[in-house]
């Protein structure tokens, strides 16, 4: 039993890489986020391979002979898999009895097609060979510092073939004796201290006035010609109209301020405006897409009152107001760009864009009115609705046509990402009607009309919108918008945030629903109608079944694993866990979410935290850890087991191998590598793991890992270090994070 | 109960937001009433309620203000109340054993209370927690009592422990009173066929409710974002939980949260299981969560590796069950859908067992699988929908392949909750029209009777339980399985007493013939719609009538389908009288004999017949039917001492000096408790008297089993088609029906009795000076707080008793009560109006 899960592991991990090679974007194996991360694994599967040539592997065989033998060479760039040679190969007894036949057959060499190849298990690699090269004044046999002190259990399957017996390429040529490296030394900094105290401060705690250009003049000789002039409006204070400019920059300035900031949170603190963060997260104070506008359509779609008196003071942008609302920016963006040229030029193309292929006679005419149409809004700098102004303007009115047949379209194709409240299905019956009508509703023709256009107007716009489209977005604010900062500030809390896209919609009478259904006579009824002529008769009770309609003979046990799937399933769980730890792309939480960084960070100094030890500076970018803090003193002694899964009894032998290679501060780091390689390492709080965590201990830090960095870019041991690359990329970013 | 200790983590984390009440202007909010009373009533508050008994009538307080607000912002609230219980929660109830295990643990721990503290209490359920404190309470209450035995004269003390613990409050001893009020307000409620917020998460995916007020459990649920956990009315504020955060903070995917949920216990799994069992109870999530992120630990996995460990330990392979049963429950639970059937909810196919199953077989490829299923998908919506058409599902779902097998139904669910009712019973709780106690013995085979809130160790008390079998029990069980599968009419139901769980009573579900063809010749049928049904209204008709059995024995058996709908009963009042009629056969207050044609009222019955002779006021109808049931059951007189003897709330001093008086006082004590003093909602802080307890959970349990009786019988009348059923919706099965029906409503509690008790004791003392006494009374039970005029009160309290004493004259006129006990009582009556009327005329 035990001795299965041992070879379950080592299954797992060559099985898994050569699926994720061969197969990268295959459904079942997680593998499939990025060829960074597959790239990763196939690195780490190569050094693996690599490490394992001249150790005795045992390959399956699809038809599920195993063959034992001397890994000579291996092909991975094969597109079937990895194509094997085999040295002096052994036909593994699966069966007794058979295999006589075949072992004749074998020769010296056996050469496995990749395609045949179903599982490799490497059974010794040597994952010791780097502390032997990078540890010089080690001995310069390999065999005294990796070879692992056999724990008991590990004999269970697995013959001892002593590593020593096969000679490296590295073991023959000798190469740890070579392989030189720079000396480090330690970075001191200087005792010189002339310009000592004032260079240590930062630029806040200074206390001493900071001249840069006299220090540069004294230090350097050099002589600045800085003119703050050159880069700003000399101001003229003699200038008999000094005191009204100032008057009018004051009232200028005032009125830029006065404007508020709309909302606008980040401008509102930039001003100073003290800001009620709270209830708020940072998105939506400083990264979150406004959903302002929203308010305007949310207001129109309650049409209750339509003449409302906040509305009239909403500022709308130009933009905004010519459009089908969508919330999405970027749709709003782009159809802007088509109706609302920005300048005369683009103008005639854009009105052409704008044009509906069926509307060909109107080419003619219309481009020219429209651009002077759009010139003149643009110069008054009104905001005017050009739809506004079409309608007013007669001969304008196949223009506005063209751009309802343009919503019209465009709404066939638009659909709205949410679900569309069932109470607008109502109201999306009757637009049509109302629009037309509104349409006929006399404009006022001057084209002064003021920034927002009459309620009945915006109405008017909306209503031709839903006649137009198919659907609604959902969003339906129920503030009335309001323009002062508070109320900016409460509209962000308004239930489109809680509610999201599925605001519910008011005035539907929910409560009616609860009357009429939940009945079970009335809707039996009802169904029942639907169906025939016949009298109907209530479901006589005698009938139901004392059990509940099931689909499958199955009982619901079926669903969960057995103990041992379970218990193998929780292994992968923590491998899985170990991975996101070394900052593998989480499928879980996606790589680059913020909270990923501090997760890893988080482990560690957990880990650290279990031991009872104090945490290190990590500890805190991680986010409080009360538990770890106030309980860790309380977990280890109440540890109720000697263990968690009593799968990974197996496991052990691996362990001390790592325990022993942690020596090195290689093995130290905190991303864990030799965990990986074990696969499902024992849990941290097993106590057999408490070695690898002392050499943690001295490497809690992140900083640690730039230490790391540089240790590794001394030396290139290919394989090895492509596997680290990946664990630096991580640690810097969670560096930078921090 | 929601998941433990997560909410206060969840507030420690920072990841409980909140918004205005505003917010949630217009919308519908589902409130998942357990948790929102368990939120209103916390564990400072109402801390005697146990030892008073009643409905907690601070409730009513926070509920107006709160119903004020919601009003004030257009909010429609939908209350959900939790239905039956699932396989792990009925175990965790102690349901099977009516408690008994837990009885005996709350009694032999109490000594080591101070000692077992935090970390035991993870394991201790919730029940258990519930009956310690109680016990504890009383048995403090009477060490008090017996210190100061000598000192105290006429000042009643006041008990130092509370008798609540800071358990999730059971809302279900309060359902009659709650749906009572609900229908009142004409506020929408519903009761759950199961969990309720598992009905939560059903009406709000399918948009009756647009969110949901719920406990922290709501995070078990893949369909539900956001939810609002608290409310904070004072500041206009709600506490809400996004998912998505919570679990993107704790760094969880939906599996591992299930995960470390059903091992630190919630709703569905209500057990602490191992390793977390010897955390402190509010640490036990966050321990688990950090077992999670920094080991891996897999909860299920691990109650296997225990297994292996302890060998032949059953307790292990218990647990593994209480896991299955959790996630399997949280799965299929049933939920009422909008076409009123009751049926197995699959919007929650999450990911769990998908995983599971891929993980299954990618398991030899070594797949480090996380896939998150995504339940968007368009196959998964078209599912579910399938489901939602109940019956076809089985087929067309097993052609959909592979897809259906995640949304496969196993066919033994009923292991997991319990065993499924007709549609219509289901449909008969969700109005509130049955309590829902009664469908349970049925579905699990067992009645327990779980201890009353004095404890129940007085004899007479469980006299009455083995009386019940016969008086009630068997015939309710016969009224509701004769409708049913055959299944359920052969099924094994025993009754289970807290006090010896395995000396069962076996319920005899069959009776031959059948209760129902027995009586359903009786017909009330007045035809009168405008007639509001009370039993005044329905003594009138009996005694208006000249011939009752020719007026209400039917020649026709009603129910026949072949009869037009104007023969059966049209009305509601038709339906309660002749159900209640019904209910009386069965009690043996009328002699009923259909072959001979004769319906003649005993002597119970014509004492019955005679309340509105005996000008009883009609509003204490009710509860004087109680009370002559359980006079007729004849457990305990109304002057005999409850064995074993209990210490009375009088001071020994009293006893000694004024014997004579205190006997009065004992007999006025329990008519009392029929009495419930008017009063403004308040905690009650004040004196409390066991022996007057015990006595009023006599009368409770009575009026319990008449309740159940009446159900049973309304129902029995529903099922069989009597009644016009699709005359009414649901609202007029509230207002007309349920609102109306008789025995519902909790009996008053003990203050009333308790403050004629303490003044009549004070002004024994006293010299017979009245206003000392009164003035006693206002200041123990703060009465100018709760009670503008006391005075007033004992009036009508003596206006009350008055009544009874025409009662309990016509009783002994009767040879139903000796004549002597009779004659105490009026003696006591006597004394009583002397004192309190005198009293008045001093002033």
């Amino acid at each position: 039993m035990k001795g299965n899960f041992k070879k379950q592991e080592n299954k797992r991990s060559s099985v898994n890489f050569s699926k994720g090679n061969s197969n990268n974007s295959s459904g079942s194996s997680t593998f499939f986020e990025s060829a960074e991360t597959s790239r990763q694994f196939n690195d780490r599967l190569e050094y693996l391979l690599a490490n394992s040539i001249g150790k005795v592997i045992v390959a399956t065989v699809n038809s599920g002979v195993q063959y034992q033998g001397i890994l000579n060479a291996c092909n991975l760039e094969s597109t079937s898999g990895i194509d094997l040679v085999l040295g002096n190969p052994v036909k593994i007894p699966a069966q007794s009895g058979a295999e006589d036949g075949l072992k004749a057959e074998l020769e010296n060499t056996l050469l496995i097609r990749g395609d045949d190849v179903a599982e490799i298990e490497l059974k010794e690699i040597d994952l010791s060979l780097d502390e032997t090269i990078t540890s010089q004044n080690k001995s310069t046999e390999p065999e005294a510092v990796s070879l692992p002190t056999p724990a008991p259990e590990s004999s269970t399957e697995e013959k001892e073939i002593t590593p020593s017996a096969f000679k490296t390429d590295v073991d023959i040529s000798g190469a740890s004796k070579t392989i030189k490296e720079r000396e480090l030394q330690r970075w001191m900094p200087e005792t010189t201290s002339d310009i000592g105290t004032a260079q240590n401060q930062t630029l806040e705690e200074s206390s001493s006035t900071w001249d840069q250009f006299a220090v540069n003049e004294e230090k350097f000789g050099v002589k600045s010609t800085f003119d703050e002039h050159f880069y700003t409006t000399k101001i003229n204070r003699e200038d008999p109209n000094y005191a009204r400019k100032v008057k009018e920059a004051e009232r200028l300035a005032k009125e830029i301020e006065q404007q508020g900031s709309s909302g606008n949170i980040h401008l509102a603190e930039d001003r100073g405006i003290i800001i009620d963060g709270s209830g708020m997260d940072e998105e939506d104070l400083y990264s979150g897409v406004d959903r302002r506008g929203d308010e305007l359509l949310a207001s129109l779609k309650s049409n209750a009152k339509p003449s409302s008196p906040m509305k009239a003071n909403k500022y709308v942008p130009p933009a905004l107001r010519n459009q089908p609302h969508h919330m999405d920016p970027a749709i709003i963006s782009s159809s802007a760009a088509k109706n609302m040229p920005a300048s005369t030029g683009a103008g005639i193309r854009g009105s052409a864009q704008a044009k509906i292929v069926n509307k060909e006679e109107l080419k003619k005419s219309e481009p020219l009115e429209r651009s002077e149409e759009v010139k003149e809004s643009v110069d008054s700098k009104q905001s005017e609705d050009v739809t506004d102004d079409k309608e007013g303007v007669k001969p304008e009115l196949s223009a506005k046509e063209a751009q309802i047949e343009e919503l019209k379209k465009f709404s066939q194709k638009f659909k709205v990402p949410y679900d569309v409240p069932s109470d607008m299905k109502n109201v999306l019956k009757k637009p049509q009607q109302q629009s037309s009508s509104v349409n006929q509703k006399p404009k006022p023709s001057s084209k002064n009309v003021k920034t927002t256009s009459s309620p009945s107007a915006m109405q008017a716009k909306i209503d031709t919108k839903r006649g137009s489209s198919s659907s609604q977005s959902g969003h339906t604010p129920v503030h009335s918008p309001q323009t002062s900062r508070a109320s900016a500030y409460s509209r962000r809390r308004t239930p489109g945030s809680f509610f999201g896209s599925k605001k519910p919609q008011s005035g539907v009478n929910k409560k009616e629903l609860f009357v009429k259904k939940f009945n079970f006579f009335l809707s039996s009824k009802e169904a029942h109608e639907e169906k025939q002529m016949e009298p109907f008769l209530i479901e006589k009770p005698y009938f139901a079944t004392p059990t509940w309609t099931g689909t499958v003979e199955e009982s619901y046990k079926t669903l969960f694993p057995d103990a041992r799937t379970a218990i193998q399933q929780a292994q992968e769980r923590l491998h899985q866990r170990q991975m996101h730890a070394m900052g593998v792309g989480n499928p879980i939480f996606g790589a680059g979410a913020p909270g990923v960084p501090g997760m890893n960070v988080g482990i560690s100094a957990g880990g650290m935290g279990m031991m009872g030890l104090p945490m290190g500076p990590g500890g805190a970018a991680a986010g409080p850890n009360p538990m770890v803090n106030s309980f860790g003193n309380v977990y280890m002694p109440f540890q109720p087991q000697p263990m968690f899964y009593p799968g990974m009894a197996p496991m052990m032998p691996m362990m001390t191998d790592e325990n022993n290679t942690n020596v090195s501060p290689q093995a130290a780091s905190p991303d864990l590598p030799p965990a990986y390689i074990n696969a499902g390492a024992p849990p941290f709080g097993y106590p057999g793991a408490i070695p690898p965590f002392q050499g943690m201990m001295n490497n809690n830090m992140p900083g640690a890992s730039g230490y790391k960095q540089s240790y590794h870019g001394g030396h290139n041991s290919s394989h090895h270090h492509s596997h680290r690359q990946h664990g630096h990329r991580n640690n810097n970013s969670s560096n930078r994070n921090q | 109960m929601p998941i433990k200790s997560l909410e206060l983590y969840l507030f420690e984390r920072g990841l409980v937001g909140t918004y205005p009440i505003e917010a949630l202007k217009n919308t519908t909010l589902g409130i998942d009433v357990n948790h929102y009373v368990s939120r209103l009533l916390t564990s400072k508050k109402e801390q005697f309620l146990d030892a008073i008994g009643g409905f907690p009538t601070s409730l009513n307080l926070y509920l107006e203000s709160d119903l004020k607000i919601f009003k004030e912002y257009k909010v429609t609230p939908v209350f959900i109340f939790d239905g039956s219980l699932t396989a792990n929660q009925l175990d965790a109830a102690g349901y099977f054993t009516a408690t008994a295990n837990e009885v005996a643990a709350s009694s032999t721990t109490s000594d080591l209370s101070r000692n077992s503290s935090a970390s035991s209490q993870a394991s201790k359920t919730n029940k258990e927690l519930m009956l310690f404190q109680r016990h504890k309470a009383w048995t403090q209450w009477s060490n008090l009592m017996t210190s100061n035995q000598n000192s105290y004269i006429d000042q009643p003390l006041q008990p130092q422990e509370p008798f609540r613990y800071n358990t999730i409050m059971e809302s279900k001893r309060y359902q009659a009173n709650l749906i009572d009020y609900f229908i009142e307000h004409d506020i929408t409620y519903q009761v759950a066929p199961f969990t309720s917020w598992s009905q939560l998460s059903y009406l709000l995916s399918k948009g009756y409710i647009d969110a949901i007020y719920g406990p922290t459990d709501c995070l078990m649920l893949k369909n539900v974002d956001k939810f609002i956990l608290g409310m904070e009315f004072p500041n206009k504020d709600f506490r809400f939980i996004d998912r998505s955060r919570v679990l993107k903070e704790f760094h969880l995917n939906h599996e591992e949260f299930i995960d470390i949920a059903m091992a630190v216990g919630n709703d569905l799994q209500p057990y602490t299981l191992p390793p977390l069992q010897i955390y402190p109870n509010s640490k036990v999530f966050e321990i688990a969560l950090e077992m999670v992120l920094n080991t891996g630990t897999n909860f299920y996995a691990y109650q296997f590796s225990n297994q292996l460990d302890n060998g032949a330990d059953n307790s292990s392979s218990n647990y593994v069950e209480k896991y299955h049963k959790g996630i399997a429950s949280l799965r299929y639970m049933p939920v009422m859908h909008d076409n009123g059937r009751v049926e197995v909810y699959l919007a929650e196919a999450d990911s769990i067992e998908q995983s599971l199953e891929s993980r299954k077989s990618s398991l030899s490829s070594n797949s480090v699988s996380s896939s998150r299923s995504n339940s968007d998908s368009p196959i998964e919506k078209k599912m579910e929908s399938l489901s939602v058409a109940s019956e076809s599902t089985t087929t067309t779902s097993a052609t959909i392949g592979d897809s259906a097998k995640n949304m496969a139904i196993p066919n033994d669910i009923h292991d997991v909750i319990t065993q499924k009712l007709p549609a219509e019973y289901y449909f008969y709780r969700s109005l509130g029209l049955a309590t829902g106690n009664l469908f349970d013995a049925i579905t699990t085979g067992v009645y327990p009777e779980e201890p009353p809130l004095d404890g129940g160790s007085s004899n007479s008390y469980r006299e009455l339980i083995s009386k019940s079998v016969e008086a009630f029990k068997n015939k309710e069980i016969n009224l509701l399985t004769q409708p049913i599968n055959r299944y359920f009419q052969m099924k094994q139901i025993n009754l289970v007493k807290w006090f010896s769980p395995n000396n069962k009573t076996g319920l005899t579900n069959r009776i031959s013939p059948s209760i129902f063809d027995r009586l359903n010749h009786l017909v009330v049928k007045t035809d009168l719609n405008e007639n509001e049904f009370s039993i005044s209204e329905f003594i009138t008709i009996l005694n208006n009538s000249k011939d009752i059995s020719k007026d209400f024995i039917s020649e026709d058996a009603i129910f026949s389908n072949s009869l037009p709908l104007e023969k059966k009963l049209t009305n509601s009042f038709d339906l309660l009288s002749t159900s209640l009629l019904r209910s009386l056969v069965q009690l043996e207050f009328f002699e009923y004999n259909f072959s001979q044609r004769i319906l003649k009222p005993t002597k119970w019955g014509e004492v019955l017949l005679k309340f509105n002779d005996l000008s009883i006021d009609s509003k204490f109808h009710e509860r004087l039917l109680v009370l002559l049931v359980f006079l007729k059951l004849d457990t305990l007189k109304l002057s005999e001492e409850i064995k074993p003897v209990v210490r009375s709330a009088l001071s020994d001093h009293t006893l000694r000096s004024y014997p004579q008086e205190s006997t009065y006082i004992l007999l006025l004590t329990r008519l009392l408790t029929l009495y419930q003093v008017e009063q403004k909602p308040s905690n009650y802080h004040g004196p409390i008297d066991k022996k007057t307890l015990i006595f009023r959970e006599h009368l409770d349990y009575v009026r319990d089993n008449l309740k159940n009786l009446f159900e049973a019988t309304i129902i029995s009348s529903l099922t069989s088609n009597e009644f016009d059923r699709l005359s009414l919706d649901n609202n007029d099965w509230k207002t007309s029906i349920v609102h109306k029906m008789p025995f519902k409503l909790a009996l008053p509690n003990t203050i009333m009795a308790m403050m004629i008790q303490f003044f009549l004791q004070k002004y024994l003392h006293n010299g017979n000076a009245k206003n000392d006494a009164l003035t006693l009374v206002a200041t123990e039970f703060s009465t100018y707080k709760t009670i503008p005029d006391l005075g007033e009160q004992f009036e009508n309290a003596v206006e009350y008793l008055t009544q009874c004493v025409n009662l309990v004259k016509e009783l002994s006129s009767q040879r139903l009560m000796k004549n002597d006990e009779a004659a105490l009582i009026a003696k006591a009556v006597e004394f009583t109006k002397n004192a309190i009327l005198n009293d008045k005329k001093e002033i």
